[in-house]
């Protein structure tokens, strides 16, 4: 499964035991193992020797937290994953505890993006596939849009007039390149207006940018004015959609921020939806983890700890928001823009979210992953940042935050309510979560698409997507029950009916075999139907042929 | 942060967002006056009492201001609203396809509360009591949860005065005889004798919408074509036993294997006890370990004893011997405590093993009957908008939607029954003891645990058949309050209660645990607690056997009055809307064959960590070491079941016809039954489809949990038909071709337009349907055959939509 580790030797240096003998490890629901536990420069690993017993193979980077606890001569070793597994350790020796403990701290706190695992990482597999770095560039997602009205423009192809866009951009056809760069100087982090998804069915846009640079002295950008107005050639209404309350937007003037006025931008009406903070997600988050793991945590009290985490009302925000946007293309007709401040959080939540209650596409195996590609990695969502530590450090970090598992939770809050309407499985977006935060692919390293060029990330480590679209990969993520339908998708974000996404979040409280089952059982059903259809392919030859000699011998006749 | 109190996007803050055109002013779907007044439907015995026309009825939670006219009746049996209108979608809705009453339609005994609305303040119009005035607005709350609003402004003011007179006067008898059920004519003698849902019986596809039962009750011959795959219905007897007969407590003693049991008479003409049956089961000792045996003698001393003459009995036996046993305890100022020792003694002594049986005080480990009631009254404050008008104020309230369905503690009352159940049903199963269970009435608690108890250990207590029998036999028969707790009549002196309901819903909870082990869907339990409020039945109408019997002998000119029984639903509905209460999964468990069998082995082994997780550790003694043990008790337990022969109509079931992949399908015999919940919090969910299923806004359109069950029905019945064409490429003569009909409400080869309408099914199916305007334009129909490009193993690696085209419309 993993390659050789040829990089040990870098490494040494961090390792100060390398091998612990006598090791016990206690897994969630799994008999206790003991074994040897060996540090390697990206793995923690327990091996007992003994076939049929599962081992432990823990990237570091997946190390949220550790803690450790010393009884008499032996150690305890609590690591917290960041997809909320928690293992214990009994090491028998408290040196090599010490030793183990700092060893990991070092190790999954390297900074050093190219000392990463995905840059050792070689897979054995030497199975031809395709190269998920090529399948979801602009070009490609350009060829799917309306030509007369859109072009390509790669007015950022060495990310200089935005640092976090990727090197080609959608944009009216009539902007040129250089009205961009103007408008992108009026934009925070150069983030100009660009289009997200188009609307075939109505010829509507959803387009997406950062707050313009306004501040307290109402400054003005014609030509970002004009992009915004050329999206409106046929549709003359727009709504612009500002993830943050009209408070947080006119305070933004103050620091240079600011909204795009009335006066300035007659064809669109401003609709604020205030979506939380990246810390305050954060610290939902942890609350929202605590109330899960708490196994002594009164049954009665069950609800009320899950309530007053905020997660849901989160998520019932981001849903509600990206079920607005929706709405206005699809039922009112009107183009979108949606920004927050900055435009890689929020803004990509509700833009991401529109696509998949609007286009069925989004919601095929090809067409989330081009989603996730388009709307998240190239777009600049910060993955490095955001998903540096995960829910058991609360607000250590302030650029740290969940905001790409909160959009997935809602993807799955929509997965539950249309359980036919996905080609792919729950197991996919559980799958995307854990990759967002520790991998040995590089599709979800760095901040953005200028950092991933500059280390060469598509030459020297392997895309994600390679390795989901193989076909014996694609197939364990696939949905039983997809059913392909061209409509929209209208969630009902009643608070009724959200629901706490346990496959997720207590995924290591509860035995999962149960829930398995059912696809288990189904997986069958389709195993059996397929026997029956050749079965049935056989006989009706059988059959044919039978007939045919009867007919020769003149038993029957015709 | 913004503690958002909850908007629906649908109609979202933004005025200028919402281009909807509200629906018109209250006449929009009016037609012109018209001299003659829609009729209402009339069903057998049944008479109007009251009329009043130019009724309006609004839309659930439409704020007052959209709805339709008509004229509104109050018969003897129900309140009733006939419009001439059609309405705007395509109606699927259960409650139209009634034969007793439709969707506008509501049974007097039915009736929660009524309520008069005028500006802004809403008014309880307590019970006979008449009003002088008219009055603009009524509102009428049922029992389910169903809310329906009238106004009459256009009505003349004498009509108006004299309905809603009609209905306070008639909606809340204070007699048992005044109840319909009573003046309710069966059309046919058939209806009698319930039948049961028998998947396998001719179908009638009659078009016809109307209430003519006879008509109806001809296309449910019993004929039973010889069907083509086997099937466990075939050895199952075709009614529910009602448990009034020596002869249906006998054939339960043999299917349960049960020993030392005998049919006592003791309590003939209810001698000894009122609400105990005329016949029930007692252990008798056992005469050859030279012990003490039970007479009926003793039981008529006994019983003296007993906290109301409830002398212990029997329920249930499990194949390992142990018996499940209710009783009252002693009454306070018995002298003879020894009574209850001996009997324990008895128990004791019909042991196969000569184990002491466990004794459970119920009082002592479940809520009481006042708790239940007042947990429900909050459930039904969050679900059914209380004192506020219109459903913009009633999200307001459920800015804390989770706490506050944690505050009501229904659902702590409902882990409280399954963990008291759980543990009896472990310790019948593994520690291999008798268990008793005792409370004071002997009639609520104990009704709820001992079929719970079965549910988790008697595979045949999941089918369809096998609940019937187990609610007539724990339930009805072992004398629930039913009228009382139902409060059909009033008053109800406080002891109103839904227990029942409780039960159900722990059922819901065992359901969502185990998809596959259910004959019947949570339809079927929805359907059944409706059918508690619609006052026909005597099922639910008694409050014990003897009332029962007594009510029944003053009939006319000395008649003995019949009275139809629940479970003749096709009283209620045609046998293709009872295939509603089938659920496919446990279908394609039991009759699709051998494959499933593997998992469903896994589904069961999962007691071991509800042992060690949540359970009241009051109740689960020891439970932490229980795990290492679980290992070799599997063993143990597959053993002793081998020894013990399975229960007859269970072990043998052989297909007719040798399947060339030699699929046979006899169980293995270490199967292992017993089901055993997880109680822990997030397990045990609020029965959203049940509590929340009259409120549009909730609505999944298109989705939902009946999406799902719709695509397996599809699946399953695909399988099915492929298995049939299998077999007729096999069979000698292949020429003969012969369909089989649809076991399921969703067939796999179903006309797209559909014969139900119900292309897109909401997550209110089928109880309601939702306002389908709201995907409107692009309403376009889901794909044909479910699954079938999945299944065809072809679609989904290389998603082709071009060639999806060819399937839409």
């Amino acid at each position: 499964m993993i390659s050789k580790e040829f990089h040990a030797m870098e490494f040494v240096e961090f390792i100060k035991t390398p091998k612990v003998d006598n090791v016990v490890l206690h897994k969630p629901y799994q008999p206790r193992v003991e074994g040897t536990l060996c540090l390697t420069g990206h793995h923690l690993i327990l091996s007992s020797r003994k076939t049929n017993t599962e081992e432990l193979w823990l990237l570091h980077s997946n190390i949220d937290a550790i803690e450790k606890k010393l009884i008499g001569s032996m150690g305890q070793l609590t690591i917290k994953c960041k997809n909320f597994k928690v293992i214990q350790l009994d090491i028998p020796n408290v040196d090599d505890c010490l030793n183990v403990v700092s060893s990991i701290e070092s190790l999954s706190n390297i900074e050093t993006v190219s000392m990463m695992y995905p840059f050792f990482y070689r897979p054995m597999s030497t199975e031809k596939t395709e190269d998920g770095w090529e399948a979801y560039i602009p070009e490609v997602e350009f060829n799917k849009i309306d030509k007369d009205v859109w072009r390509l423009s790669t007015v950022n192809k060495s990310y200089q007039v935005c640092k976090s866009y990727p090197h080609a951009v959608i944009v009216p056809k009539n902007i040129t390149d250089e009205m961009l760069k103007l408008s992108a100087a009026f934009r925070s982090g150069g983030r100009f207006p660009v289009l997200s998804y188009y609307h075939k069915s109505n010829k509507t846009s959803l387009m997406r940018s950062s707050q313009p640079l306004t501040g307290q002295s109402d400054k003005r950008c014609k030509d970002d004015e004009k992009l915004l107005n050329a999206c409106l050639d046929t549709n003359h209404r727009g709504y612009i959609i500002d993830t943050r309350s009209s408070n947080a937007a006119l305070a933004a003037r103050t620091k240079g921020g600011g909204f795009e006025s009335e006066s300035n931008y007659s064809q669109w009406r401003r609709i604020n939806k205030a979506l939380e903070k990246v810390t305050n997600l954060q610290e939902s988050l942890s609350k929202l983890i605590e109330a899960c793991r708490d196994r002594g945590c009164s049954m009665d009290k069950w609800l009320t700890r899950l309530d007053s985490s905020n997660w849901l009302d989160h998520v019932k925000e981001v849903l509600t928001t990206a079920c607005l946007t929706a709405q206005c293309i699809d039922r009112e007709g009107a183009c979108v823009l949606v920004h927050g401040s900055e435009g890689v959080d929020s803004t990509l939540q509700v833009t991401s979210l529109a696509q998949v209650i609007l286009d069925p596409d989004c919601r095929t195996m090809r067409g989330f992953q081009a989603l996730i590609e388009r709307e998240w990695i190239q777009s600049g969502h910060p993955f490095t940042r955001r998903c540096y530590k995960s829910a058991f450090n609360p607000g250590k970090f302030k650029f740290v935050g969940p905001v790409f598992l909160l959009f997935l939770d809602c993807v799955h809050q929509i997965h539950e309510q249309f359980p036919c309407s996905f080609e792919f499985s729950e197991k996919f977006l559980i799958f995307l979560f854990e990759q967002a935060y520790a991998s040995q692919y590089g599709t979800f390293m760095c901040n953005n698409d200028a950092e991933r060029k500059k280390l060469h990330l598509s030459f020297k480590t392997m895309s994600l997507w390679s390795y989901v679209n193989r076909p014996n990969v694609l197939e364990t993520f696939l949905n039983p029950l997809y059913q392909p339908n061209n409509v929209v998708l209208w969630p009902s974000v009643a608070p009724q009916s959200l629901t706490l996404w346990s496959g997720l979040f207590q995924r290591w409280e509860f035995d999962p075999r149960p829930f398995d089952d059912a696809l288990n059982e189904i997986a069958a059903i389709k195993e059996q139907d397929k026997n029956m259809k050749l079965h049935v392919q056989r006989l009706r030859r059988e059959l044919a042929e039978l007939q045919k000699e009867a007919l020769q011998k003149g038993l029957i006749s015709e | 942060m913004s503690k958002g109190r909850f908007k629906s996007y649908v109609n979202c803050g933004e005025p200028s967002i919402s281009k909807h055109a509200p629906r018109n002013n209250l006449q929009q779907r009016q037609e012109p006056h018209r001299t003659s007044h829609p009729e209402p439907r009339l069903i057998e015995g049944e008479l109007v009492i009251g009329q009043a026309h130019n009724v309006l009825k609004f839309d659930a939670f439409s704020g007052l201001n959209s709805g339709i006219s008509g004229s509104l009746y109050c018969t003897n049996f129900k309140i009733s609203f006939s419009t001439a209108t059609k309405p705007s979608h395509d109606l699927v809705e259960l409650d139209h396809k009634n034969l007793l009453y439709k969707e506008n339609d509501i049974p007097l005994t039915s009736v929660e509360a009524v309520y008069q609305v005028s500006s802004n303040r809403r008014r309880l119009l307590s019970p006979n009591s008449t009003v002088s005035n008219g009055i603009k607005v009524l509102e009428i709350r049922c029992k389910n949860f169903k809310v329906h609003t009238f106004s009459f402004k256009f009505t003349l003011k004498k009509e108006n005065k004299t309905i809603v007179n009609t209905i306070l006067h008639h909606a809340f008898p204070k007699k048992l005889e005044l109840l319909f059920a009573f003046s309710f004519q069966l059309p046919n003698s058939q209806a009698l004798t319930p039948t049961v849902t028998n998947p396998e019986k001719n179908h009638s596809k009659s078009n016809g919408r109307s209430i003519n039962l006879t008509k109806f009750f001809r296309t449910t011959s019993p004929t039973v074509p010889p069907s083509p795959t086997p099937s466990l219905s075939e050895e199952r007897p075709s009614r529910t036993p009602q448990y009034r007969k020596v002869s249906d407590w006998e054939a339960e003693i043999k299917r349960t294997n049960g020993l030392n049991l005998r049919v006592t008479l003791a309590n003939q003409a209810f001698k000894i006890c009122d609400s105990l049956p005329e016949y029930f089961v007692i252990p008798m000792g056992s005469k050859a370990k030279g012990r003490d045996s039970l007479l009926d003698g003793d039981l008529h001393t006994a019983a003296t004893h007993f906290e109301g003459g409830r002398v212990p009995f029997w329920s249930w036996s499990h194949s390992n011997g142990s018996m499940l046993i209710r009783m009252s305890p002693l009454r306070v100022d018995s002298p003879h405590l020894d009574q209850e020792t001996r009997m324990l003694k008895i128990i004791q002594a019909c042991h196969p093993y000569d184990k002491y049986p466990l004794t459970l005080d119920l009082n002592a480990t479940c809520p009481s009957v006042k708790d239940i009631q007042s947990s429900f009254q909050k459930i039904r404050e969050l679900c059914v908008p209380g004192s506020k008008k219109t459903l913009k104020e009633f999200w307001n309230t459920d800015a804390r939607w989770l706490s506050s369905v944690e505050a009501t503690k229904w659902l702590q009352y409902i882990r409280a029954c399954l963990s008291t159940a759980a543990y009896v049903a472990t310790t019948i199963a593994h520690e291999q003891k008798s268990v008793v269970l005792k409370e004071f009435t002997g009639r609520d608690f104990s009704c709820v645990v001992s079929s719970l108890v079965q549910l988790m250990l008697d595979p045949y207590a999941r089918t369809q058949m096998g609940f019937q029998s187990l609610v007539q036999r724990e339930w009805v028969i072992a004398g629930h309050p039913f009228l009382t707790r139902c409060g059909h009549i009033i008053p109800s002196d406080g002891q109103e209660s839904p227990i029942f309901l409780l039960f159900l819903d722990c059922v819901f909870q065992l359901m969502e645990q185990f998809p596959d082990v259910f004959e019947f869907t949570d339809t079927y339990l929805i359907t059944l607690w409706d059918s508690t409020h619609i006052g026909v039945f005597g099922t639910f109408i008694f409050n014990n056997e003897k009332q029962r019997v007594q009510t029944c002998m003053r009939g006319e000119d000395g008649k003995t009055i019949k009275l139809p029984t629940v479970w003749a639903w096709t009283l209620q509905y045609k046998m293709e809307d009872l295939a509603l209460f089938n659920n496919p999964l446990y279908v394609a468990k039991h009759d699709v064959g051998e494959n499933f069998l593997a998992t469903s082995l896994n589904n069961s082994i999962g007691f071991e960590d509800s042992m060690q997780l949540g359970c009241n550790p009051g109740v689960y003694r020891n439970s932490m070491h229980l795990s290492e043990q679980t290992a070799s008790m599997f063993e143990d337990y597959a053993k002793m079941k081998r020894t013990f022969s399975l229960q007859p109509g269970r072990n043998k079931r052989t297909g007719n016809g040798a399947h060339s992949s030699g699929a046979t399908f006899e169980l293995p015999e270490t199967e292992i039954d017993l089901i055993v919940p997880r109680i822990s919090g997030p397990y045990i969910k609020l029965w959203m489809r049940s509590y929340l299923r009259w409120i549009p806004s909730i609505h999944i359109v298109g989705g939902g949990a009946p999406t799902q069950y719709q695509q397996q029905c599809k699946v399953v019945d695909e399988i099915q038909q492929l298995r049939d064409q299998v077999d007729q490429l096999q069979a000698v003569s292949p020429s003969r071709v012969v369909k089989r009909r649809s076991q399921f409400f969703f067939a796999c080869d179903a006309d797209r337009d559909g014969m139900h309408g119900a292309d897109v099914v909401s997550s209110a199916f089928p109880f309601t349907t939702s306002d389908l305007s709201f995907i409107g334009g692009d309403r376009r129909s889901f794909i044909g055959t479910p699954l079938a490009l999945f299944l065809r193993g072809q679609s989904l690696l290389d998603t082709d939509t071009s060639a999806l085209e060819d399937l839409e419309d």
